[in-house]
């Protein structure tokens, strides 16, 4: 479940060997995570540069949660150790600049367990909630259910759902293939799913839908 | 497109003589960069072609032909309007350091929030609300970034705080704070620069400062010529800490103790073409009884730039000129090469490494050195 105060918007890289396997696992478990979780696959912890991570930040994001191999268990030897050195100096920064370094939070973990996985994302949502600021504000909704449509939405609801999970995961989908996308375009495409034109159009058609999500 | 540049900029007035060119340090090395060239297509309607280029982005700003211009043409300010032209359009010049600092331009920009300030030194005296406000600009966030490197920017700022206290006052130190904007100012970034100055100007307000010090003198130059412009008039008023110092220094309030030492000193781009201050901070290296100051062939108005401005760029070229600087600082026979802007002790720090220079010069910045001084000298 998302977190009981607000539904803080996580921004998760996650690296695309042990972790992304973990989320995939999380996806066909059918298990649910905060409705403004956007999780954007790297190649490698190794490649998030402080430059991303400070940008999310510039989007109005809660907090930004990069999950790495465990130690030792990088694919390119030591990716998730330049990582470490990356998140310790853009915490640094963060908190000269008065955002709380807990809002940037590194996890190494080979498990590809999707409960796991899941778990992490809440506990991470809840601690974000918690903090003063801009996770306290947020309106709530509902948690979305990795996978699966909302069984008693009707279907107008299911439209405006549906599609901006669809642009979102068109987005996360090109960065996974390999196509050099710049890690500013993944950020805004994973932060603003909703606006994804079709959805836009679907919501203009329905007012019913636009009132309901607005909600 | 370029008509309201080339009008503001006098770039109508190019007679096409070259000499722009002839002084630019980046054509020097780089013969498919021309500052002559680039006015004359921009006269010849031939923009849009030339926001696509990389030229667009390898001026350093650094104002040496603007200097030497017959007809005063305001290059700086034409690469200015060709960067916000190229943006619009969607080309974007190579951000140097992986675009960390852009990127915590832009943050500070967008969101709240206030600054840490507790890189201040414990035994340093600053308020929160005061007469003097001494503007720190990005050093506490580039003690960060370049920490690698050897540059202590924390403790250039607290050296500055040292001196202002040596000098009986107790500046304030805002955690309202914001980046200046010079970088996003000079790269094309209108809307976040705008957004940054107006933080700035309201925060200087609230703190009840009549007089902000600078010891960046990208942030002064910003201060007192470039935010009139979007702003209207200034109500406080603005000095670098070296114009701070010397007033100090000849009313007897402040002296150094011995120091041996040869020194050589690097006028930067903004405070010395853009804003004329070339001899405060030599009166105040005078000032240090042992310090000799030897100078190099290029000085004041002629000295050579750093290499490299608005973090956006770094090439083979930028460090050339660095190269070339540091060896001009060598052959003086100064031990120590003194800067007044942080970003020159960066830029040039950074050469120096990559050149690995064994016994090479040292690069100190002016308040660490007048600070070390301090220690023998007599407080009021």
């Amino acid at each position: 479940m998302a977190a009981a105060r607000g539904n803080p918007r996580i921004l998760a890289f996650v690296c695309s060997w042990h972790p992304m396997a973990a989320a995939d696992n999380a996806g066909a478990d059918g298990r649910s995570y905060g409705t403004a979780t956007a999780i954007v696959p790297v190649d490698c912890a190794g490649v998030v540069s402080a430059a991303a991570i400070l940008r999310a930040f510039s989007s109005d994001v809660d907090g930004v949660l990069i999950a790495a191999c465990g130690s030792g268990d990088c694919h390119y030897s030591n990716g998730n150790e330049s990582c470490e050195r990356v998140v310790q100096e853009t915490r640094d920064l963060m908190g000269l600049a008065g955002l709380a370094p807990q809002r940037l939070r590194l996890d190494l973990s080979s498990d590809v367990d999707g409960g796991r996985f899941v778990a992490l994302l809440d506990e991470f949502a809840v601690e974000l909630a918690g903090l003063n600021g801009r996770a306290g504000r947020e309106r709530p909704a509902p948690s979305r259910s990795a996978g699966k449509k909302p069984a008693k939405a009707s279907k107008a609801k299911a439209t405006a759902r549906k599609k901006p999970a669809k642009a979102k995961r068109a987005a996360t989908k090109k960065t996974a293939t390999g196509k050099r996308t710049s890690r500013k375009k993944s950020v805004a495409a994973g932060k603003k799913p909703a606006k994804a034109s079709k959805a836009k159009a679907a919501a203009r058609k329905k007012p019913a839908a636009r009132a309901k999500r607005k909600r | 497109m370029f008509e309201k540049a080339i009008r503001e900029t006098k770039a109508y007035y190019c007679l096409e003589c070259g000499i722009c060119t002839g002084s630019c340090p980046v054509s020097r090395l780089n013969p498919q960069y021309s500052p002559r060239i680039m006015v004359e297509r921009a006269l010849l309607d031939d923009d849009e072609t030339m926001l696509s280029e990389r030229e667009v982005w390898d001026c350093l700003t650094c104002g040496t032909c603007s200097a030497r211009c017959p007809s005063t043409v305001d290059f700086n300010e034409f690469t200015r309007a060709m960067r916000i032209g190229a943006r619009e359009s969607g080309f974007e010049g190579v951000d140097t350091h992986a675009g960390i600092l852009r990127a915590l331009m832009e943050l500070e920009a967008r969101r709240r929030g206030r600054r840490d300030i507790s890189w201040v030194a414990d035994d340093l005296r600053v308020s929160s609300r005061g007469k003097v406000l001494f503007f720190t600009g990005c050093l506490p966030y580039y003690g960060v970034v370049f920490s690698e490197l050897g540059v202590d920017t924390v403790g250039m700022a607290n050296s500055t705080i040292r001196l202002m206290n040596a000098c009986g006052v107790r500046p304030v130190v805002s955690r309202d704070e914001r980046c200046c904007g010079h970088d996003l100012y000079w790269t094309g970034d209108r809307d976040s620069f705008k957004k940054l100055a107006r933080k700035n100007l309201k925060m200087i307000e609230e703190s009840g400062a009549r007089t902000v010090v600078f010891a960046c003198p990208e942030c002064y130059a910003m201060f007192s010529q470039i935010y009139p412009k979007f702003v209207g008039k200034i109500g406080f008023d603005m000095m670098h800490i070296s114009e701070f110092l010397v007033s100090h220094v000849e009313s007897g309030r402040l002296s150094f103790g011995e120091k041996e030492s040869r020194v050589t000193y690097q006028d930067p781009c903004r405070l010395g073409r853009f804003l004329g201050v070339y001899e405060e901070p030599r009166a105040l290296l005078g000032s240090v009884p042992g310090l000799e100051l030897a100078e190099m062939p290029r000085v004041r108005s002629e000295a050579l730039c750093c290499g490299s401005s608005a973090w956006v760029g770094c090439t083979r070229i930028n460090k050339s000129i660095q190269l070339e600087r540091l060896s001009e600082a060598a052959d003086t026979g100064a031990t120590t090469l003194v800067t007044s802007c942080p970003k020159c002790n960066i830029h040039l720090s950074c050469a120096a490494k990559d050149k690995d220079t064994d016994g090479g010069i040292e690069i100190s910045f002016l308040t660490d050195v007048l600070s070390d001084a301090l220690a023998g000298g007599t407080e009021s």
